[in-house]
C-alpha cells in the first residue's frame, strides 16, 4: 500500500479491518490494494452524486460492511456488488438527512454548487504552487523508472504528435492502445494519489 | 472500446446521460473492474482534452458548469495541468551532449513579396472553409457505407470460416452432437492468427463451451468478457476464474446458448494479479454461423 492510508474507523475494530480487507481480496493477497481501489470508486461514486463529504461516505461505506462481515450477515456476492448497495443506502441516507436538516429551502448546501469555469481561476498562492510542483517532482521520483519514463513520454506531445507517439509507444511495448492507456491511467491515478498526499501533508500544521 | 461508448462515457460524466443508463453505469463504476478502469481511462481523456483546450460547444458548457462543480475534480484538473508541464519540460530538455541546432536566417520579406503574403493571409480562411465542407461531406458519405459494410461482415466472416476449415482440412470438427454443448477452442487474435473460428450451435444447446488458449499463464485469475462485434455491446462476462494447469493452460468458458445468436463476437480477457490489478490479456474472435 503506497501513499494512501487506511482509515479506521473509530468503530472498527483492527480485526474488523483485517477481515474487511481478506474478504475484498476474494482469496489474493492484494496487500491493501483491493481496498483502496474500492473506496477511490466509491469515493468518485459519491462525489459524481454531488456529496461534498464523499471521503466520509465511502469510508462510511465501508465501515458498514465491516461491520455486516462481522455480523456474518452478507449474502450478497461478489463484495463489489455489496459495496455497491450499501453505498446507495448510505447516499439516499445522506440526502435525507440533509433535509430533514432543514435545508430544503438551500438544496445546494450539501450539494456541490456549480462552478463555472470563468470562476475556475486557481487562486492559490505562489507558495502552494510550488509545493504542488515540489511534490509532483518527489512522487515523480518516486516511481519505478520505467513508469515515470512510461508516463512523461505518453503526455508529452499534443494534437497529432500526440496520437502518432503513443501508437508507436504501443508498437514497442507489443500491447493495444487500449491496453497502454489502461496501464498510463493506472500510473497516472498512482501519481496522483500521491502528490494528493503530500500536498495534505505538507499543508497539516 | 468503440466511439458510441467513449460518448456515453463522457455523457456520465458530464451528468447528460438519461437516468436509467446514469443508474446502470453507477452500478457498473463500482462493480465491474473493466468498467472502472474504462472510466478512469475516459475521465483522464476527458480532463485532458479540457487541459488542451480541446473541448467545445455544449460538451465544454457541460464541463464546467457541471464537472467543474466539485473541489476533488478541479484538483483533478490542476493536477493534469502540473502533469502536461512536466511532460512537456522533458521534451522541450535539450537532450544531453547534442551539438548546438543550426538555426537558419528567418526568411526576408522584400517589398516587393509584401502584397503577396498579404493576399495568402486572406486565402486561408476561405481555403480552410472549402477543406471543412469537404471533410464533413465526405463523413456523411462514409457513415452510409460503414452501415453496408457492417451488415455484409457477419455474412463474410461465417464464409471465410468455412473456407479456413477446408482449407486445414477440418471440416465438421466442431459440429456437436445434436442437444450436447458446443466445444469451441479459440487461440488468441494477433497478426500471425487471422483466423476466425466458426461456431456451429445446436439449437437445443443449453450451454455453449469455450477454451481459450493461453501462452503462457502469468495471472492467477482471469475474467472474459463476451462482445458482439458490430455492435460493440457487452453481452456476457464470466466470473474470475483460473486457469487449467494443463500444457497449453486454457481458461474453459461455458457461455449460456441463449446469448449467441448468430453474428461475430470477441472475448476479451482480463488477467488480475496478485495486486488486484487487471491487465488486459488477449483477444479472441469468433462468429456464430446462420446454419
Amino acid at each position: 500500500m503506497s501513499q494512501e492510508s487506511l482509515k479506521e474507523d473509530r468503530g472498527l475494530t483492527q480485526r474488523a479491518l483485517q477481515r474487511l480487507l481478506e474478504w475484498l481480496d476474494q482469496g489474493m493477497e492484494s496487500e491493501g490494494s483491493a481496498y483502496l481501489e474500492m473506496r477511490r470508486r466509491l469515493v468518485s461514486y459519491f462525489d459524481r452524486h454531488q456529496r461534498r463529504r464523499a471521503d466520509d461516505l465511502a469510508d462510511e461505506t465501508l465501515n458498514r460492511v465491516a461491520r455486516a462481515l462481522e455480523a456474518g450477515e452478507i449474502r450478497i456476492t461478489p463484495p463489489a456488488r455489496y459495496c455497491y448497495v450499501i453505498a446507495r443506502y448510505v447516499l439516499l441516507e445522506e440526502v435525507r438527512r440533509e433535509r430533514l436538516e432543514g435545508r430544503l429551502d438551500a438544496p445546494d448546501a450539501g450539494m456541490l454548487a456549480p462552478a463555472p469555469n470563468r470562476l475556475f481561476q486557481r487562486e492559490d498562492t505562489q507558495a502552494v504552487r510550488e509545493q504542488r510542483l515540489e511534490c509532483l517532482d518527489g512522487c515523480l521520483a518516486e516511481l519505478r523508472p520505467d513508469q515515470r519514463d512510461l508516463l512523461l513520454d505518453y503526455y508529452r506531445d499534443e494534437t497529432r504528435d500526440k496520437i502518432e507517439r503513443r501508437r508507436e509507444i504501443a508498437r514497442r511495448l507489443g500491447i493495444s492502445m487500449n491496453a497502454l492507456a489502461i496501464r498510463v491511467c493506472r500510473i497516472r491515478g498512482t501519481l496522483e494519489s500521491c502528490v494528493g498526499a503530500c500536498c495534505q501533508g505538507r499543508q497539516k500544521p | 472500446m468503440t466511439d458510441h461508448r467513449d460518448r456515453e462515457l463522457v455523457s456520465y460524466l458530464l451528468g447528460t446521460l438519461p437516468q436509467d443508463r446514469a443508474d446502470a453505469f453507477d452500478e457498473l463504476s463500482v462493480t465491474d473492474d473493466a468498467f472502472a478502469a474504462q472510466l478512469r481511462v475516459a475521465e483522464d481523456d476527458l480532463i485532458d482534452a479540457f487541459v488542451c483546450g480541446e473541448l467545445t460547444g455544449e460538451t465544454l458548457a457541460q464541463f464546467e458548469t457541471a464537472y467543474l462543480s466539485s473541489p476533488r475534480r478541479r484538483e483533478r484538473v490542476t493536477f493534469a495541468r502540473e502533469l502536461r508541464r512536466a511532460a512537456r519540460s522533458k521534451r522541450d530538455a535539450p537532450p544531453p551532449a547534442m551539438p548546438e541546432p543550426i538555426v537558419p536566417p528567418p526568411p526576408v520579406v522584400t517589398p516587393a513579396a509584401r502584397p503577396v503574403a498579404m493576399a495568402m493571409r486572406a486565402l486561408v480562411p476561405a481555403l480552410l472553409a472549402i477543406v471543412c465542407i469537404a471533410l464533413v461531406v465526405d463523413r456523411v458519405r462514409m457513415q452510409g457505407e460503414l452501415d453496408r459494410v457492417r451488415s455484409e461482415i457477419t455474412e463474410l466472416a461465417s464464409q471465410f470460416a468455412d473456407l479456413l476449415r477446408l482449407h486445414n482440412g477440418m471440416t465438421g470438427s466442431n459440429s456437436p452432437a445434436p442437444g450436447s454443448p458446443a466445444l469451441l477452442a479459440l487461440r488468441p487474435s494477433s497478426a500471425a492468427n487471422l483466423d476466425i473460428a466458426r461456431l456451429d450451435l445446436d439449437p437445443a444447446a443449453v450451454d455453449s463451451a469455450f477454451d481459450l488458449l493461453l501462452a503462457s499463464n502469468p495471472f492467477p485469475a482471469y475474467q472474459a468478457e463476451l462482445t458482439d462485434v458490430l455492435t460493440s455491446e457487452r453481452i456476457w462476462q464470466s466470473d474470475w476464474i483460473a486457469a487449467t494447469t494443463a500444457a497449453p493452460p486454457v481458461v474453459a468458458l461455458r457461455v449460456p446458448a441463449r446469448m449467441l445468436k448468430p453474428g461475430f463476437y470477441s472475448f476479451v480477457l482480463v488477467g488480475r494479479g496478485a495486486s488486484g490489478a487487471s491487465e488486459p490479456v488477449a483477444i479472441y474472435k469468433f462468429v456464430r454461423s446462420a446454419r
